[in-house]
């Protein structure tokens, strides 16, 4: 049983391939989808929901820090979360280049991809109730209780649960559920 | 590279996407790239009013902010395909591509085989049954994917009789559960050892947040193929979670590859189908992960039970496929991390084949592979020593059953091969930092083998972050591959030497660069040596032997552009060029491979549209040459209510009609031709 092969006309799929690209990018009418932000925003909102989804032991405090260090674009988008988050007088948003620094904070992110500075910031914490986010898959191993994982279309986050848990920290049930990993 | 008109072609249409691309750029995204942050921390108009969060209001909640896509090409994904751990692409040492369960739906994607059809430098050949895949110019025949070493969830799932990786509905995830795909084309053998030759694939399952509560998905195409998948999720307040989904496929009357007169078309149909069913689920909790998996694919195909009469019998097949494996990950102390990996998996593949004993009487010749065979690794890391990340490992394997079988109902077994191997590899990988800007991997493995002898395998990588926009790799690697149990037996009952390990050591240099958030470009050139390329000579019994040297070159050119109304553009260009001492070329290795991935939102989320082109140059054979071919599928993705969605895929939308020859000395076999999929998923808790 044998085939004889059609001639190869593929000059004419091939434009008409070019033809169709060029159609699909430039002629469809633009469609804004999503929430327009762009990403170190993102992974704001995403804090800020961590943030909300936390409760931290004793009285509010008078003034909700969060802290971030060795991500500047991180805390510039930081800078622009609402106000009022947390029944609080004020919310402010600092830079920290100090572990010691961060012994007044809620919340720290520490944009560290290096084993070594990671352990130091946290130990420098001790067990204070600090809610300790990281945007790595080394910050995870090195026991953040939250760290944010960049995937090709989206963020998503894994927890530490008892790391939370050991610095007095609640974490809210649906914050658990919607994580790609809780341990 | 001397360009043929066929490379000139392609290279004009991918600078002309390249061109699209750079002309669709908008001016603000182009202004507003590295500006001085403002002194007052003050969001631009356009994002405060996107982000001004008031309780209550309109804010978006965590699982509006999970769906979001990423609106700039993101540089810091996670990978784990190069390392065998999870770090950023950056800092991989290979270049590492990624499909995610987003184009998965988007794009309409129906087994691996469609997913690894995306992947830049992949061709794959379809023989009707068995999907073979080619990588970087290399596609042999009688290669069951034995080259490409492939994981799940970084578990080894080659079986241990053909070293095969079974890509279509054999494969033990059903698209559905699958959240991203790994692609590190290259040799791999300097952490993974036997198959890793022409690159690693690594399949990572969805978690739990992604398969909570129910799912339920039906599909029906235009071929007559019904699939239905149902899977239900749970995780507890512990964190520990379950899950498990099952998945049916049906097809009867499966249309015919080659043309037959019109009378004889509903008789061979009717003997044409396939069904196949898999199940996989698991329980995960405290760095401990059980998973367990079976798969079971059924074929009918009509058979000509002589040479020159319409008298048709019933050839059949059955591939069942299993596994379970168990998974511990914890830290030792601040500074050592361990994981420990035991799995244990079995193929069976039976064929029987119809052939006429006597003058009315039909008789079966049965063939049959069996496998079993159990893998252990263990891997520690640390970081005890500034600017280094130490792995040592461990890794093991021993076939408790090989055999293959061959024989005819009422005389048994004629023929029967066992066979028996143990592997143990060791190695060590060591990341050196040597600044802000440099990253060396230095890595080293050695595998021993009861049979297939040892083999050396070194890594190194130099990854240099040139600028904060751009970074630089330098990879250099090697891998090999030992005859595996199918080679062996063919040789050995005519006393002919097993062939020698083959072996492949390769260059290469990869360069990205982000000319803006949006648009991203990246180039890589390697050049490959490969020795001892174990393959079929051309005597017509054919036997294994170890081919003479050959050189590959080639050019991987990528782009990546995101527009701010969520539209996405992927295109990929792969040029290469294998050779041997004489200056001959190989079957089956298209020159020139361009893909492009297209999508967009259409109505805000609700519907997306996502559009896939693949072109392929022309391909030697040892008969006539296979013309070049350009593919394109159309997927409509619609989510009409939460919880529901559904999908409509066009595949080969312009009825090209083109062709593969997997099979050594086989013949040209006709391509499917344009088919539609309509498929509805429904989840609920």
């Amino acid at each position: 049983m044998t085939k004889r092969l059609p001639a190869a006309t593929l000059q004419r799929r091939r434009r008409q391939a070019l033809a169709l690209l060029a159609l699909l990018a430039s002629a469809l009418s633009p469609v804004r989808a999503g929430l327009g932000l762009d990403d170190a925003q993102l992974k704001a909102a995403f804090i800020y929901r961590f943030a909300q989804f936390t409760q931290w032991p004793g009285p509010p405090p008078q003034e909700f820090s969060y802290c971030v260090a060795s991500a500047p674009a991180l805390r510039e988008a930081m800078s622009g979360l609402p106000q009022k988050p947390h029944a609080v007088a004020t919310v402010k948003v600092r830079s920290v280049s100090e572990p010691q620094q961060a012994l007044g904070c809620q919340v720290l992110v520490l944009g560290l991809s290096e084993r070594a500075d990671l352990l130091r910031w946290q130990q420098a914490l001790g067990g204070e109730p600090v809610l300790v986010v990281g945007d790595s898959a080394e910050a995870f191993r090195a026991g953040v209780s939250i760290a944010l994982l960049v995937e090709p279309n989206g963020l998503a986050f894994r927890i530490n649960h008892s790391e939370a848990k050991r610095r007095g920290l609640s974490l809210s049930s649906q914050m658990l559920k919607l994580a790609r990993e809780v341990k | 590279m001397s360009l043929k008109p066929e490379f000139r072609v392609l290279f004009h249409g991918f600078l002309a996407v390249l061109w699209l691309a750079v002309s669709g750029l908008p001016a603000q995204a182009q202004a507003s790239e590295h500006e001085a942050p403002a002194a007052a921390p003050v969001p631009a108009a356009s994002a405060a009013s996107a982000v001004r969060l008031q309780p209550g209001s309109d804010e978006p909640d965590l699982e509006e902010l999970l769906r979001q896509e990423l609106r700039e090409v993101p540089r810091e994904v996670e990978v784990s395909a190069a390392s065998r751990f999870a770090q950023s692409a950056a800092q991989a040492p290979a270049v590492t591509y990624v499909v995610t369960a987003a184009e998965i739906q988007r794009y309409g994607m129906r087994s691996l085989a469609d997913i690894l059809r995306a992947m830049p430098g992949i061709h794959i050949s379809f023989d009707g049954g068995f999907s073979y895949i080619g990588a970087r110019g290399l596609g042999r025949p009688a290669d069951f994917n034995s080259r490409l070493l492939v994981l799940l969830d970084g578990m080894r799932v080659n079986e241990n009789i053909y070293d095969a990786a079974l890509i279509d509905g054999d494969f033990f995830a059903d698209v559905d559960l699958i959240d991203r795909v790994e692609y590190a084309p290259g040799p791999g053998s300097a952490v993974y050892g036997n198959n890793a030759f022409l690159g690693v694939v690594n399949v990572i399952t969805k978690r739990v947040d992604k398969l909570r509560g129910f799912q339920l998905r039906s599909s029906l195409d235009s071929e007559g193929q019904k699939r239905l998948r149902a899977s239900w999720g749970w995780r507890g307040e512990s964190g520990w979670e379950g899950w498990l989904s099952s998945s049916q496929m049906q097809h009867s009357r499966r249309s015919l590859m080659n043309e037959y007169p019109p009378e004889h078309e509903p008789a061979l149909r009717a003997l044409k189908w396939a069904r196949d069913q898999r199940v996989l689920g698991g329980v995960r909790g405290d760095g401990i992960s059980l998973q367990a998996g079976f798969s079971s694919v059924r074929e009918g195909l009509p058979y000509f039970l002589t040479e020159d009469t319409w008298d048709l019998g019933q050839y059949n097949s059955r591939g069942v496929n299993t596994f379970y494996a168990l998974d511990y990950e914890r830290s030792l102390g601040a500074h050592w991390d361990l994981s420990l990996h035991l799995s244990g998996k079995r193929v069976d593949f039976q064929k029987h084949s119809p052939f006429l004993d006597g003058p009315d009487t039909v008789s079966f010749y049965n063939e049959r592979s069996l496998g079993r065979w159990i893998n252990g690794d263990l891997r520690l890391s640390t970081q005890l020593w500034a600017g280094h990340k130490l792995m040592f490992g461990l890794e093991y394997q021993r076939d408790l059953v090989q055999r293959v079988s061959a024989g005819a109902d009422a005389y048994g077994d004629l023929f029967v091969f066992e066979g028996g191997n143990r592997r143990n590899g060791l190695f060590v990988q060591d990341e050196w930092r040597l600044n802000d800007a440099h990253l060396l991997v230095l890595g080293l493995r050695q595998d021993r083998a009861r049979i297939g002898g040892s083999s050396w395998n070194p890594r190194l990588a130099w990854i240099w972050r040139a600028r904060p926009d751009a970074s630089f790799k330098l990879l250099y690697g090697s891998a090999f591959r030992a005859a595996n149990l199918f080679e062996f037996q063919v040789n050995e009952p005519r006393a002919l030497p097993t062939p020698e390990p083959e072996r492949v050591r390769s260059l290469e240099a990869a360069w990205d660069q982000a000319l803006s958030p949006q648009l991203q470009l990246r180039a890589s050139a390697f050049v490959s040596r490969l020795r001892n390329l174990i393959s079929l000579d051309d005597s017509p019994q054919p036997y294994f032997i170890n081919s003479p040297r050959l050189r590959t070159e080639g050019l991987e050119l990528g782009l990546e552009k995101r527009w701010d109304q969520g539209a996405q553009l992927r295109a990929s260009l792969s040029l290469q060029r294998t050779r041997d001492p004489q200056g001959q070329g190989l079957s089956n290795s298209p020159h020139a491979l361009l893909k492009l991935h297209y999508s967009r939102p259409l109505l805000g989320d609700r519907l997306q549209l996502g559009w896939q082109l693949q072109a392929t140059s022309r391909r030697h054979t040892d008969g006539e040459d296979l013309p070049g071919y350009v593919v394109q599928n159309l997927n409509l993705l619609w989510r009409p209510a939460s919880g529901h969605e559904l999908s409509l895929g066009l595949y080969n939308l312009t009825q090209t009609r083109y062709f593969d020859q997997p099979v050594v000395q086989g013949y040209p076999l006709p391509q499917p031709r344009r088919s539609a999929q309509l498929s509805w998923t429904w989840s609920f808790e």
